[in-house]
């Protein structure tokens, strides 16, 4: 219910605006984990993005650019050190999970 | 307008900030590979072994093989749901269990999730607290020695192969010899009592599990048993920690000084599942392909079974399922050499209906004689001489050869206690009623006497003696020999036995 309720947020405040935002996070994220060689990455957007030139820019050319709508905005990057899931899906997931965190704490805490 | 766009980022910003959103961004494992029960996964740098790693589709697994590319993770809950390119984080902190009273009663997963669809009044067992499945056993000094009797309700164990209280037996035999039967009954026994009792399903099929639920609700034993079950449908991940989570679990009920007997059925299928998993990660196979550290991981789950000096105490009974009667098999061999004893269980025997099953000769208990009450030892010291003579002179009188007459009187007595050895399932016996079987027996008051007119003998001697010698029948639950004003008239043991031989008289 909590990640709905996320994505339904973030899909309110406009996907393409959102899009860039996290397409900037993800290379903050990417520069972060150190090299990835060119032909390495494996990329996916809910949308062709824009931020392509951006994302090229730190990854080289991804090995492949997968279009995935359930993803909501941003990208997701695959790559052998790791992923970096810059989603409005992932911040919903995360949103969720953290919401059940919180919801079980509270239920260990009460007597 | 300017300010309603200024207020609604204010507000996301709150609420990034709450949920913490930002660290959803940072780069996380993703799965290169997946099948057969284990992930390969890249991008999981700093996690520990035997770390939890939750996957982005709300399965869980255990970081297992830490390489230097790529980490091996064995997967648990909801394997199948898991894909190649999915992420993974490392949740921080070991598998764990919930444990305390809120479990009793119930069928749960390694996890602690009910499997069970009874609605339970009170709390749900994930609610309760919870503790890491893999633990260090007790140290040298918070351990007791074993000295009190864990009374089983099945004769033959009770007087020739005693239990205590902290011993790790192994219950040894063949495919369906009445192991897990022999197991249920050492449970039902507990009811009424003050043990509480754990039963870890391994590789067996779910129905199976149910049945075991089934069966312990009917003798009224489940409301002090837990049920853990990794059936042959989990991932191999979940049937090798079950047997962990168990002991846990148990390990909980004796933390607060109560005495908890848990039975791992079975370590057979458990090394089986974690050979499954070993061969999957890449591990080097040793003999019969099973990995270098399988006598380590049952050492280790065995070593968590003892009494404690605080009080209260765990009692492993792992079952090991042979072949053809191959006790020398890898894994029975192991288990032989790491427990305090063994329980053979002989397939000859249970075709013969002789049930238990029990090999009194093949059957040992390193405890012995100090996990019983001084009447009991006294009562069943002469059984292992009776049966093991009996068993070498009974092919002599099987082929008609005439036999002195100490050889007939020795083969007829051995018969009787044969007899009266066997027990129907389900049906334990009092400690006092074990007592008067055995001196009866050993001191040769039923020589003669057909089984079935012994058993009505002994039952009718049992029913008098709470009426007509109450401090007999005191002692004989006790297991102390009476003295002072009980020895009066001629001994307590010539007032017994002149009762059994009256009610012998009336029974015949």
């Amino acid at each position: 219910m909590a990640a709905a309720a996320v994505e339904r947020l973030l899909a309110s405040i406009g996907a393409p605006a959102l899009g860039t935002m996290l397409v900037a996070e993800a290379c903050a994220e990417l520069a972060l984990l150190g090299h990835v060689a060119p032909g390495e990455a494996v990329v996916a957007s809910a949308r062709p993005s824009a931020a392509r030139a951006r994302l090229e820019a730190v990854l080289g050319a991804p090995r492949e650019w997968r279009i995935r709508p359930e993803l909501g905005a941003g990208v997701r990057v695959d790559t052998a050190r790791g992923q970096v899931d810059a989603t409005a899906l992932g911040l919903a997931r995360h949103a969720a999970a953290a919401v059940a965190e919180a919801v079980q704490a509270g239920a260990e805490a009460a007597p | 307008m300017i300010a309603s766009h200024q207020a609604l980022g204010r507000r996301l910003a709150a609420l990034g900030e709450a949920l913490d959103l930002r660290a959803a961004l940072r780069p996380r494992g993703s799965v290169i590979e997946v099948g057969d029960g284990v992930a390969r996964v890249a991008g999981l740098d700093g996690v520990g072994f035997e770390e939890l790693v939750a996957f982005d589709s709300g399965a869980l697994g255990l970081a297992y093989d830490l390489a230097a590319q790529h980490t091996g993770v064995v997967l648990l809950a909801g394997a199948g749901e898991v894909r190649a390119g999915e992420g993974v984080v490392a949740t921080g902190h070991p598998p764990e269990v919930p444990v305390g009273p809120a479990l009793l009663g119930r069928l749960v997963d390694p996890l602690g999730r009910p499997l069970d669809v009874r609605a339970t009044p009170g709390s749900a067992p994930t609610a309760a607290p919870r503790l890491p499945v893999f633990r260090p056993a007790p140290p040298l000094t918070a351990r007791a020695p074993v000295t009190i009797p864990l009374h089983t309700g099945v004769l033959v164990v009770d007087a020739a192969i005693p239990i205590g209280r902290g011993q790790r037996q192994l219950l040894v035999g063949d495919r369906n010899v009445g192991k897990t039967a022999l197991a249920l009954d050492f449970i039902a026994a507990q009811t009424p009592g003050d043990v509480m009792s754990v039963f870890v399903v391994v590789g067996q099929p779910f129905a199976r599990a149910l049945a075991i639920v089934e069966t312990l609700a009917d003798v009224g034993a489940l409301a002090r048993t837990v049920v853990v079950a990794a059936d042959a449908g989990a991932p191999p991940g979940m049937q090798y920690l079950a047997p962990y989570a168990g002991a846990t679990i148990a390990e909980s009920f004796a933390a607060d000084g109560r005495h908890v007997l848990v039975v791992y059925d079975d370590l057979t299928k458990h090394a089986d599942a974690y050979r499954e998993l070993a061969l999957l990660l890449g591990r080097p196979p040793g003999r019969e392909a099973y990995p270098g550290d399988i006598f380590h991981i049952h050492a280790e789950l065995l070593e968590r079974a003892t009494a404690l000096a605080a009080g209260g105490s765990v009692t492993a009974i792992p079952i090991a399922e042979t072949t053809s009667s191959d006790i020398s098999a890898y894994i029975p061999t192991n288990l032989i050499s790491i427990t305090d004893g063994q329980l053979y269980l002989d397939a000859a025997r249970f075709e013969r209906n002789r049930r238990p099953a029990v090999d009194i000769g093949r059957s040992v208990s390193r405890i012995g004689g100090a996990a019983q009450t001084p009447l009991m030892r006294r009562a069943a010291r002469s059984l292992r001489l009776t049966m093991a003579r009996f068993e070498a002179l009974e092919s002599l009188t099987r082929v008609g050869l005439d036999v002195d007459p100490n050889t007939k009187r020795a083969v007829e007595r051995g018969r009787l206690v044969r007899e009266l050895l066997c027990q129907p399932r389900l049906q334990p016996i009092p400690v006092a009623s074990e007592i008067l079987v055995l001196l009866a027996t050993g001191e040769g008051w039923l020589d003669g006497a057909a089984p079935a007119v012994a058993r009505r003998a002994l039952g009718e001697a049992l029913r008098r003696l709470g009426a007509e010698a109450p401090d007999l029948a005191r002692a004989l639950v006790d297991g102390r020999e009476p003295d002072g004003a009980a020895a009066e008239g001629g001994g307590w043991l010539e007032r017994l036995r002149a009762l059994v031989a009256e009610c012998l008289a009336r029974a015949s």
